[in-house]
């Protein structure tokens, strides 16, 4: 037993929880109400797969190990009048009354504080049903208040009482270049980013534009919606942890992302990309080979943060195939990728291309625009391209800076103004820490070729 | 759930969901401007609020924290469910959101957060970690240069480029070219396919091995060579091969 406990934090972490979920449940065959089925004798997929993820009680209901953690009860309370109301025990949905007003001092500090105690204990609660813990997934924005302060609180935590060897996992959602929901997002994020970096172990970052525009463009939704974008999100961390819940895959082990992805620690910001993302419509005429959907894993079109790694290095790359695969066709087309003038790779460290094939394929939820597919691939890898959003945060960040503006929301919390300088420098080291890993290690500033002889 | 725009003086495009405003509940103006303003940093004060409405007629509702309103529709027929735009207006020039958007293209010197010499400094900086790296690679590049000149001197050695075989007689620096860190090795031929006689550019005054006969040397960067096994093993292999064929 290699167990997964999910932790959704505010409100955008809770939505993507939802449809994580919802995609999950129809993936292994249960019910909104936790029970199986009609039909089926036990999950699909596998039961040690399966149990990774969710948790048998004796009357034969299914519970999912995750937990709902929010400042303020709006949202938990949909879950609690939802469809899947059912399918949570009540203890694991966790709301305050106050919200963190889009600030992180009161989801680190004021607000946050008060519901530690209580999350710590439920998670324990959660933990203690589990033989082998393996780690800890997270959702949550970095924009907001909940999630970048009380997220980061729990991250830090977790890490002291748990220890480094339990892998810990985020899935965070990157404010938007173009798009954002407060005025102080660039502030929240750096704060957040500085004092979980030590802590997490991998970072999966989403922006909401991008989600935004493949909405748009693949999916024909001329208006996309939070659901739109969390039922897309969650394909994503879907075939994530697709190699974690069904048998027989390649990828089985929540650190073995760590030990493929991240070849120095701070460096763990791996950049997601999927393909197909196809409207129904659409879907009738694409073939979807294995090489095509290869391809678009390396096209900007298909990733979920808005960077060009065509401008980057790459260290290491996972492709996380579903579906009808075989592995002849896979390593055709790694072959063919690798040969491409565009992806230019870091000549400090071999950069294998690790393959993870698992055979259920994806599953499209009804309401969802997107069409059922026989193949998915989910493509993660650790680019020197990604330091682009760290950038342009980190610029925001000093416009407002600066002047010091909107930082007495944060010191009326308690906060202290160093925290500010202090988490700014460290994602300026991030950012030379990026510039320093796409530098070549062999190739000096030479002008001759490498093997000249004279 | 839907979700709207709402557009912010200096930030581009702002957005939020429905559900932001049932939380406000219905015609709660005072907590609606209060939430605008954590989301916008603009003052309540001077706050301009525009509602555009999304229904068969689009309307558009203006307000004022003061409770004036200068609209087209009237505030009582505002549904919240069918507002698709909100736009906020500061009207103080000299806010500190006005300022901010002013100086959209400000820039600052990546030195005044966090200076080269300070990064270089940090303990857990990628920088000190590949400088590591580095002294580790070097290490090894030493440790193959003290192999070569302990057993490979006198072997058979190949150009892995272009397949020549020569004669391994120098394995270390090139003095001339001023790179105290790069190894080179020096090959004889038995055949004039080299480019020198044993001395760098073919002065005598920077012989590295020999003398041998013109054309009969060559220089080639450490990584360029293989060492060839010797006679012995090679009938060694050779006999290998046989016993597969069979």
């Amino acid at each position: 037993m290699r167990e997964v406990v999910s932790i959704n934090v505010g409100q955008a972490g809770c939505q993507i929880g939802n449809a994580c979920w919802e995609l999950y449940s129809l993936e292994h065959g249960i019910g909104p109400d936790g029970y199986l089925q009609e039909g089926l004798k036990k999950p699909k997929g596998g039961e040690e797969g399966f149990s990774t993820f969710f948790h048998e009680t004796g009357s034969g209901k299914y519970v999912p190990r995750a937990l709902y953690v929010d400042l303020e009860p709006q949202v938990i309370n949909e879950v609690r009048t939802g469809k899947y109301k059912d399918l949570f025990h009540p203890e694991q949905l966790i709301n305050g009354n106050e919200d963190a007003a889009n600030n992180y001092a009161r989801g680190h500090y004021t607000v946050g504080r008060e519901i530690l105690d209580d999350v710590m204990d439920r998670v324990r609660k959660i933990t203690d049903q589990c033989d082998g813990l393996q780690g800890f997934l997270f959702t949550h924005s970095l924009g907001g208040g909940t999630g970048s302060g009380l997220g980061a609180l729990l991250l830090e935590h977790l890490s002291n009482e748990y220890g480094s060897k339990k892998a810990k996992l985020e899935f965070a959602v990157y404010p938007a270049p173009q798009v954002s929901t407060s005025v102080v997002e660039p502030y929240n994020t750096v704060l957040s980013t500085h004092s979980t970096l030590t802590h997490s172990d991998c970072t999966f970052m989403v922006d909401n534009e991008a989600i935004y525009d493949m909405c748009k463009r693949n999916l024909n939704i001329p208006r996309p919606n939070f659901n739109n974008l969390n039922n897309l999100i969650a394909q994503v961390v879907s075939s994530v942890t697709a190699s974690l819940r069904f048998d027989g895959s390649l990828n089985v082990d929540l650190n073995e992302f760590q030990t493929n992805l991240v070849p120095y620690p701070r460096i763990h910001f791996p950049l997601a990309s999927y393909a197909p993302i196809l409207s129904k419509e659409r879907a009738f005429h694409e073939s979807n080979s294995v090489q095509e959907i290869t391809n678009a894993c390396f096209e900007p079109g298909n990733q979920m943060v808005k960077c060009d790694p065509r401008n980057g290095k790459y260290m290491a790359t996972c492709l996380l195939y579903r579906g009808d695969v075989v592995t002849r066709d896979v390593q055709n087309a790694v072959s063919l990728v690798k040969n491409k003038p565009t992806v230019q790779l870091v000549d400090w460290c071999p950069t294998g291309f690790k393959i993870g094939i698992c055979y259920q394929p994806p599953t499209a939820p009804p309401e969802s625009q997107l069409a059922p597919v026989k193949r998915a691939v989910c493509m993660l890898s650790n680019t020197t391209a990604i330091a682009e959003a760290w950038k342009r945060i980190d610029k925001k960040f000093d416009l407002m800076y600066n002047k010091r503006a909107f930082v007495h929301w944060y010191v009326g919390e308690g906060m202290e103004e160093g925290e500010f300088g202090e988490a700014r420098e460290d994602l300026a080291a991030l950012e030379r820490d990026y510039y320093e890993v796409g530098k070549d290690v062999y190739g000096d500033e030479d002008e001759e070729p490498e093997l000249a002889d004279f | 759930m839907s979700s709207i725009q709402l557009l912010g003086p200096f930030t581009n495009t702002m957005e939020f969901t429905t559900d932001f405003l049932k939380k406000i509940g219905q015609n709660n103006m005072e907590s609606l401007f209060k939430e605008l303003h954590i989301k916008t940093g603009v003052d309540i004060d001077s706050m301009i609020v525009k509602l555009y409405c999304a229904t068969s007629e689009p309307a558009v509702l203006e307000l004022t924290p003061g409770g004036k309103s200068r609209n087209n529709a009237e505030k009582s027929t505002i549904n919240f469910h069918t507002i698709s735009k909100i736009v906020v207006i500061d009207t103080n020039k000299n806010s500190v959101a006005n300022q901010l958007s002013r100086e959209d293209n400000f820039d600052q010197d990546q030195d005044q957060v966090l200076t080269k010499e300070k990064y270089q400094q940090l303990d857990d900086s990628v920088y000190k970690w590949k400088q590591n790296l580095q002294n580790e690679i070097q290490l090894s590049i030493e440790k193959t240069v003290q192999y070569y000149r302990d057993h490979c001197i006198g072997k058979k050695v190949q150009i892995t480029k272009d397949g020549r075989v020569g004669m391994l007689r120098y394995v270390g620096c090139i003095k001339e070219l001023e790179k105290p860190k790069q190894y080179f090795c020096g090959v004889e031929f038995t055949q004039p396919i080299g480019k020198n006689n044993g001395c760098f550019q073919n002065n005598l005054e920077t012989r590295y091995f020999g003398p041998v006969a013109h054309n009969h040397g060559v220089f080639v960067p450490l990584a360029g060579i293989r060492v060839l096994p010797d006679a012995s093993e090679q009938e060694q292999v050779q006999d290998d091969g046989g016993i597969e064929e069979l």
